[in-house]
């Protein structure tokens, strides 16, 4: 089964991952710098994770888009094609569950000194990745007015799987959906243990 | 000729208003403040006036064009609620008063002028003009009263009864917007929709 693509979904979910982005920069920083096991990353390790994942692809949908017309037709439904389907599948967590984990290829680890991390390290990493949150909303209002079908690029993985721009929205939206259910459960964690559940 | 420009549509927008609150006698000697509220906004066609997940800032009313107000399932299909076009209100009206993330779209079907007002100003309005407070009631009744019948359309009548007396009072802007959208708030599929609409039973 082929991903349908649908932009206005899109865009409440990314609205969606914006509000708990807001709710974690609510959260005491000694909690986003605290990892749930020895091997496990911490939130903030999460977050700069997902931001990683991003810029990989910045100027590839950058340049795609651009290279695109505004066209008169709407473009509210896109089907995805196979191998990217399956891909993507893959991501979004079902019902809070982290489904099909993997390993982290060292490109997109996200290195960051926890004994060294201030307040003002994590906030900018929210920041970041707040400004990565809005420009794939641009990216996709972008992808409503434009036929993104006739340029494929290669995905971040490798040349063996190719995306057009939406794909490659999809993509990242269902990496962060992922990733953010990934800071929800360490919260949890990490909460349940201070109250000492 | 731009004072002109700006003198007509002063003149536009104040008719407009008087029209749109017209169950209290609005003056702009005697409610001054209230007009100066108001700014005009422009938006595309299939441009978000809100979007699902951001909290509904303003309260409008239409100047032209027509919006349409839905929901999406969760597969991430569009559910129409309602429409608004030139000279009703329009908004994410539970986001609003709430100021909490909206359920709804909110989007331009064609290309829109509206005027908005902020939560601060729309609650202030009801502090300095006390015949606001009628105003609301009415507004809040002609709502309610609305959605009951829709209610009682969506559950009781057929899907060609729902098409004509949806048709009979359906204003002739809504018929030059597609008609994926009017099926959606008849609750049929657009191959139903077009089925009666050529007469076809």
């Amino acid at each position: 089964m082929r991903v349908k693509i649908k932009p206005a979904h899109q865009i409440q979910r990314i609205n969606l991952l914006q509000n708990q982005l807001n709710e974690i920069r609510e959260v005491n920083f000694q909690l986003l710098i605290k990892r749930p096991r020895e091997k496990s990353w911490c939130c903030a390790e999460v977050v700069k994770h997902m931001f990683v994942g991003h810029s990989a692809y910045s100027t590839k949908i950058d340049q795609a888009l651009s290279n695109l017309k505004i066209s008169n037709e709407d473009f509210e439904v896109l089907s995805a094609s196979a191998v990217p389907s399956f891909l993507i599948k893959r991501f979004p967590p079902v019902e809070g569950k982290i489904r099909f984990k993997m390993k982290t290829s060292k490109q997109f680890k996200p290195m960051l000194n926890l004994e060294a991390l201030t307040q003002k390290d994590v906030n900018e990493i929210l920041d970041e990745m707040n400004s990565s949150l809005t420009q794939l909303m641009e990216w996709v209002e972008d992808t409503r007015k434009k036929d993104v079908r006739s340029i494929r690029f290669n995905s971040a993985i490798g040349p063996l799987i190719k995306f057009n721009a939406s794909e490659a929205c999809e993509f990242i939206l269902c990496h962060n959906e992922r990733h953010f259910q990934q800071v929800a459960n360490t919260l949890t964690t990490l909460k349940s243990r201070r109250n000492g559940l | 000729m731009l004072k002109c420009t700006v003198f007509c549509e002063r003149m536009e927008h104040e008719q407009l208003l008087i029209n749109a609150f017209r169950n209290i006698n609005l003056t702009v000697d005697k409610h001054p403040e209230f007009f100066k509220m108001w700014d005009e906004v422009e938006f595309d066609r299939s441009e978000f006036i809100t979007s699902s997940g951001k909290v509904e800032r303003n309260f409008y009313v239409v100047i032209s064009g027509v919006q349409a107000i839905y929901i999406l399932t969760k597969d991430g299909d569009k559910q129409v609620i309602g429409f608004s076009f030139d000279g009703s209100f329009s908004g994410v009206y539970d986001s609003f008063l709430l100021e909490k993330p909206s359920h709804y779209f909110l989007e331009a079907l064609t290309p829109s002028r509206l005027l908005r007002m902020t939560k601060k100003q729309y609650d202030r309005l009801f502090v300095i003009y006390p015949e606001f407070e009628r105003w609301g009631r009415l507004a809040h009744q002609g709502l309610l009263l609305g959605r009951v019948q829709r209610e009682i359309e969506l559950t009781t009548l057929s899907v060609r009864e729902r098409y004509e007396v949806f048709m009979d009072r359906c204003p002739d802007l809504l018929r030059t917007i597609p008609q994926k959208y009017l099926a959606s708030y008849l609750n049929m599929t657009p191959e139903t929709f077009s089925r009666l609409r050529k007469g076809k039973s």
